[in-house]
């Protein structure tokens, strides 16, 4: 029964990778200078941590991202070599999305971030924008 | 209204012109966007606006060196970086940088301006231009190598033996397979043996084979190299090794086509294109036996005479460029160039183990490298050896690399035109004065 338990939970938590810069998400997945790793349990985030990886080659980004068990990855521009990479490695990647990382990462819990969105905080509101027929302003 | 005339037209302008322009407030967000900017980064002007340069430019020093940033700061000009952007699509686009601050009317800072020119176009080119060089792995614009690159081909074509005579490490396999490539026989096995490596006997069973029961432990039949290159192509190295006894054999093969194996009874014929190799003098080694002459004539059907590193300076920055990349992918590093003072290093120098040293040279760099720069103390020790006297010595000679090369283009040229000076004058896009006193300055004329 317990088993059953810490699978199931097992099943329930997931990791969401984003490259930064800054707070903001980095424009490029193979030049970023540090990576945020949101860990996800029952749609709740239990852990947020930054891991320096400026020294790193792709291959090395690559490997850390699935030896850390990450199974998406928001990210700003990705070229189609690493999208390829990453999709033979199970991990799901929802790109060229730029903005602050905070505000891409509630968009993302919420299921509301798609490709393409550009995710901007101007005072109390926080919008996402960018493509026609989504939801919110065009800038 | 007045204001808004020249306007129109700078908009007009920077619409026309082919290099991608947009400039930025104090805060790097873009407040202006050309029509081939939108072109080389996918943006539209109307997903740019009011955005961060970053987002939309990608470019991969961004993050590190941002040129707008350094240029704000520093209020100086930088102009041609290269750098590397991600189209919208996510396709990667190598351009170069320019970067000026803007000022207003009353020389307040309000932004900044960044152009770039798309290089996919040069970079291709560039790509096309050093494979003009190479057939096969090959690299040089050396004339003593474009001589033996002309007649390849028909070589190749041809199923004749040949001899490549060379020094240790001047790429005498290299020729002899871009030989096997060139010919009808790619298809079928370039097969090498090296004569010098084996002990005699050893080196006969190798090369003919031997049949079950032929001695003690020849427990079933085994083909010969001969057997094995059937159809295709044997590259004798070290031929100039290979003993009296061995040489009488390989006579036979090469005027009956025909061969025995180790304790065979029948003979078996073979088809196969000898290329031979050494790198010691057939004829002296002729002179005192230690050579068949017989068989010299047989395999010295069609010679090729490979030049010395030394002999062909003009190649080290092909060649370094061609290691660097090699060893780039291989050691999974980003180095790009070579330092000025190590690139002097490297061209003074002898090389009496040929390209074969400089490999080894490049690749000690490479372990020793940390940045993406081979600088001085990145060579080997031998090398650099004692940094004074190679100081003094660049300050007393005369001959820097760049008067070096110059003055060998300047004796290709005399050479190609049989000296006649106005041909040369004008394939160098020189004056007739200008050349003879660049020929006496090299004393040449």
């Amino acid at each position: 029964m317990f088993g059953t338990y810490l699978a199931l939970n097992k099943l329930m938590e997931m990791k969401i990778a984003i490259p930064l810069f800054g707070t903001r998400i980095s424009p490029r997945f193979d030049f970023s200078q540090e990576i945020r790793i949101i860990t996800v349990e029952d749609g709740k985030v239990v852990r947020k941590e930054n891991f320096p990886v400026a020294h790193l080659n792709l291959s090395q980004r690559l490997d850390q991202l699935a030896s850390n068990g990450v199974s998406k990855v928001i990210c700003g521009g990705i070229d189609g070599f690493c999208l390829n990479q990453l999709g033979s490695k199970g991990i799901e990647v929802v790109h060229n999305v730029a903005g602050e990382a905070e505000i891409a990462s509630d968009l993302f819990m919420k299921g509301k971030l798609r490709t393409g969105f550009c995710c901007e905080g101007r005072g109390r509101r926080r919008f996402c924008v960018w493509k026609k027929g989504s939801r919110g302003r065009r800038i | 209204m007045k204001g808004k005339e020249p306007d129109k037209f700078f908009n007009v302008i920077l619409n026309s012109i082919a290099d991608g322009v947009f400039t930025t407030d104090n805060d790097g967000k873009i407040t202006f966007m050309n029509k081939a900017a939108e072109e080389i980064t996918g943006f539209s002007n109307k997903e740019a606006i009011g955005r961060y340069c970053f987002d939309i430019f990608r470019a991969d020093i961004c993050q590190t060196r941002c040129a707008l940033k350094e240029t704000l700061q520093t209020k100086k000009e930088i102009i041609n970086l290269n750098a590397t952007i991600l189209k919208k699509g996510g396709q990667k686009v190598p351009i170069s940088i320019s970067t000026a601050v803007l000022k207003n009317e009353r020389g307040q800072i309000i932004g900044g301006v960044e152009t770039f020119r798309d290089l996919s176009v040069i970079e291709e080119l560039k790509k096309e231009l050093a494979e003009k060089y190479s057939i096969g792995d090959i690299i040089s614009k050396n004339h003593l190598i474009y001589d033996i690159f002309n007649i390849l081909p028909d070589v190749a074509e041809s199923d004749s033996t040949v001899l490549i005579q060379g020094a240790s490490g001047t790429g005498k396999e290299l020729f002899a397979k871009g030989i096997h490539h060139l010919s009808r026989r790619k298809e079928k096995p370039f097969i090498k043996v090296n004569c010098g490596a084996l002990p005699d006997t050893l080196l006969e069973s190798e090369l003919f084979g031997y049949v079950k029961g032929a001695f003690t432990d020849a427990k079933k039949d085994k083909p010969g190299r001969f057997a094995l290159a059937n159809g295709g192509t044997l590259f004798l190295d070290e031929v100039g090794d290979m003993s009296p006894s061995l040489q009488v054999k390989l006579l036979r093969v090469l005027q009956e086509k025909e061969f025995e194996p180790l304790g065979s009874t029948s003979p078996r014929t073979t088809d196969v294109r000898i290329i031979a190799a050494t790198n010691k003098d057939l004829l002296k080694l002729m002179e005192i036996g230690k050579f068949r002459d017989d068989l010299f004539y047989r395999i010295n059907v069609v010679k090729i005479e490979l030049p010395l590193l030394s002999q062909r300076k003009e190649d080290l920055p092909l060649l370094i460029d061609s290691f660097i990349r090699k060893f780039n992918a291989k050691m999974g590093k980003r180095i790009t160039r070579v330092s000025d003072q190590a690139l002097r290093v490297l061209l003074r120098y002898d090389y009496p183990g040929n390209v074969r040293e400089l490999e080894n040279i490049l690749e000690h760099a490479f372990v020793l490298c940390r940045g993406n720069l081979i600088d001085l103390d990145c060579l080997p020790k031998e090398m650099t050896g004692d940094q004074t006297e190679i100081a003094s010595s660049l300050l007393t000679d005369e001959k820097n690399p760049l008067d070096q090369a110059e003055a060998e283009t300047i004796r290709q040229v005399l050479k190609k035109y049989g000296g006649d000076r106005t041909k040369a004058a004008n394939e160098l896009s020189v004056g007739r004065t200008t050349l003879w006193r660049k020929m006496k300055k090299y004393r040449l004329a």
